[in-house]
């Protein structure tokens, strides 16, 4: 493991019953970085995804976090080493508040300060007492990304932010993966290309479920020159 | 009235009608006392319903086991009967402990099956297999067993009206604290996504467990007062029929509610007392009339309650703003 590496997956295979879904799947992710990972629809990304955060098992291979082998560890146990993993379906808990949503992220992980939450998204300190299932599609975002944040953790995946929400929502979300990349790495699956363009340190590329490209350069980047791979 | 004082006074509330009652109708107090210890067992199924989205077909199971164990403790062991309800709700925990590691690992659906096959192993093992100790059949009859109690002896029905309602009325205020502490925000949440629970660092599997055992718990509890308020018991308490009277209860009062186990137990036996008095098959109509109520107000009747007094209240607000203008 380099110095710097937050999280490494390591020759991983994955299948779903017989039928091999992710194949010979090896990347790094180092601290303070904001990693994309983007491809085409079935092409693995959510399933690494899942993988990581220890809801399937590999068959092959083994992911490993602050050096510690996790794959194959209880997804919660792994949420509680420090990784937090939101959803592309952006489900919260729609039938308690946002502050009971947030109190729920608290319980697990210990940390009642909410402030860089409210500072982050100060809709939700105004909304704190509106039931999470009437929030609009952005503001659900904003309530996942505040409840990964509490509890300070060292690697924040998200799948699939940006998706089905208004222009306007996207800009405002790429000001606050800014924001948590100061103090969080993030790895995230994004087909938004504008933002991948704006701050993404790494990106790689998948396709049938294998890597097939690792773009690490800032200009070929904001050039979007792996698009061509997509 | 708004939330902290109806947490404060609604118990209370609830309690003091029931004296009145009690008082007005003297020869209801069967129905009562009835009334309070079923709705401890609906409290129980309401965890399993309304907090963990599980639907149990074994509650009789458990009621039997709980009223069996302080009928076995009156019959064999003591007269004590705090003991005997303490023994009640401790093998209600063992229970617990022995069959959570399958059961909260289940889907719904297998859940609520094999609770129902729970309630015919139950019975078979009450009424064939204990024969020598439960008489079968026949049934555990101890009443003369039974120990005075200090200051209110609550071998005679009119003192044990009361000590149910005490029951109750520690039971509300646990149940409360239970649904506004961190525990029961999970188990409301693990009901909702458990999968998201697991992704912000939660043991799904140990909050299904804690919460199935509370509500384990509390059904031993109503079976021992069942047992204690007859003198008896026999298998038929256990019959996996009479598994859909609890279910029943539950919804009619409004499931996953703090208050809504009381009205539906008040609800659904009151509905059986009024029917049964002109119609001896009183299941159609207390059927017919569930239906009504679950289709109409698909909230039960707490959550008329609750949208009654919401009404009030914004036509209030609206007389305010009036005023202001």
């Amino acid at each position: 493991m380099s110095q710097n590496s937050l999280l490494e997956v390591n020759e991983l295979y994955v299948n779903y019953g017989k039928l091999a879904v992710l194949f010979d799947i090896s990347l790094k992710i180092n601290t303070s970085e904001v990693v994309f990972l983007v491809g085409r629809n079935g092409a693995g990304k959510t399933t690494l995804f899942r993988t990581i955060a220890g809801f399937l098992e590999p068959r092959e291979g083994e992911v490993t976090f602050k050096g510690d082998v996790i794959s194959g560890m209880g997804a919660y146990k792994i949420a509680r080493k420090g990784v937090k993993y939101i959803h592309q379906d952006k489900s919260v808990f729609g039938d308690l508040t946002i502050k009971e949503n947030l109190e729920l992220s608290s319980y697990a992980t210990g940390d009642y300060d909410w402030e860089p939450v409210f500072a982050m998204f100060p809709k939700l300190k105004i909304l704190l007492d509106r039931k999470a299932g009437k929030l609009s599609g952005g503001e659900k975002q904003m309530l996942l990304m505040g409840m990964a944040i509490i509890g300070k953790p060292d690697l924040v995946m998200m799948d699939e932010p940006t998706e089905g929400l208004a222009p306007h929502v996207i800009q405002d979300l790429a000001v606050s993966f800014k924001e948590i990349s100061k103090t969080t790495t993030l790895f995230i699956v994004e087909q938004n290309l504008p933002i991948i363009a704006d701050i993404a340190d790494r990106v790689y590329c998948m396709r049938e479920g294998k890597i097939i490209v690792e773009e690490g350069c800032r200009e070929d980047i904001q050039d979007l020159c792996f698009e061509k791979h997509l | 009235m708004n939330k902290k004082l109806l947490s404060i006074l609604g118990p209370v509330i609830i309690v003091a009608l029931m004296i009145v009652f009690r008082y007005l109708f003297p020869n209801k107090i069967t129905f009562l006392t009835e009334v309070g210890i079923f709705s401890i067992y609906v409290m129980g199924n309401n965890i399993l319903m309304g907090y963990l989205g599980y639907t149990s077909f074994g509650q009789p199971f458990y009621l039997s086991v709980g009223a069996y164990s302080a009928a076995i403790f009156f019959a064999y062991f003591g007269g004590n009967i705090f003991l005997a309800i303490i023994v009640a709700i401790v093998v209600g925990l063992l229970l617990s402990l022995v069959l959570a590691p399958g059961l909260m690992r289940l889907k719904s659906s297998y859940f609520t099956l094999i609770n129902a096959a729970l309630c015919m192993i139950g019975v078979f093992i009450f009424e064939r297999l204990l024969i020598d100790v439960t008489n079968g059949n026949d049934g555990l009859w101890f009443r003369g067993n039974m120990a005075a109690t200090p200051l209110l002896d609550v071998r005679y029905p009119k003192n044990f009206f009361f000590f149910v309602l005490l029951i109750l009325l520690i039971a509300f205020y646990l149940y409360q604290k239970m649904d506004k502490s961190a525990f029961g925000i999970s188990m409301k949440a693990t009901k909702a996504n458990p999968e998201k629970m697991t992704f912000l660092g939660y043991n799904v599997f140990k909050i299904r467990s804690i919460g199935y055992a509370i509500s384990i718990m509390m059904s031993t509890l109503a079976g021992s007062l069942y047992a204690i308020n007859f003198g008896f018991v026999n298998p038929n308490l256990g019959e996996n029929t009479r598994a859909i009277e609890v279910l029943l209860a539950t919804l009619i009062g409004g499931v996953g509610s703090v208050f809504g186990p009381f009205f539906g137990a008040l609800g659904f036996l009151g509905m059986k007392d009024i029917v049964s008095t002109f119609m001896t098959r009183w299941e159609f109509v207390v059927g017919v009339l569930t239906i009504i109520v679950l289709f109409k107000f698909n909230r039960g009747i707490w959550g008329l309650i609750e949208d009654g007094a919401g009404l009030v209240q914004r036509g209030r607000n609206k007389k305010t703003v009036k005023v202001g203008e």
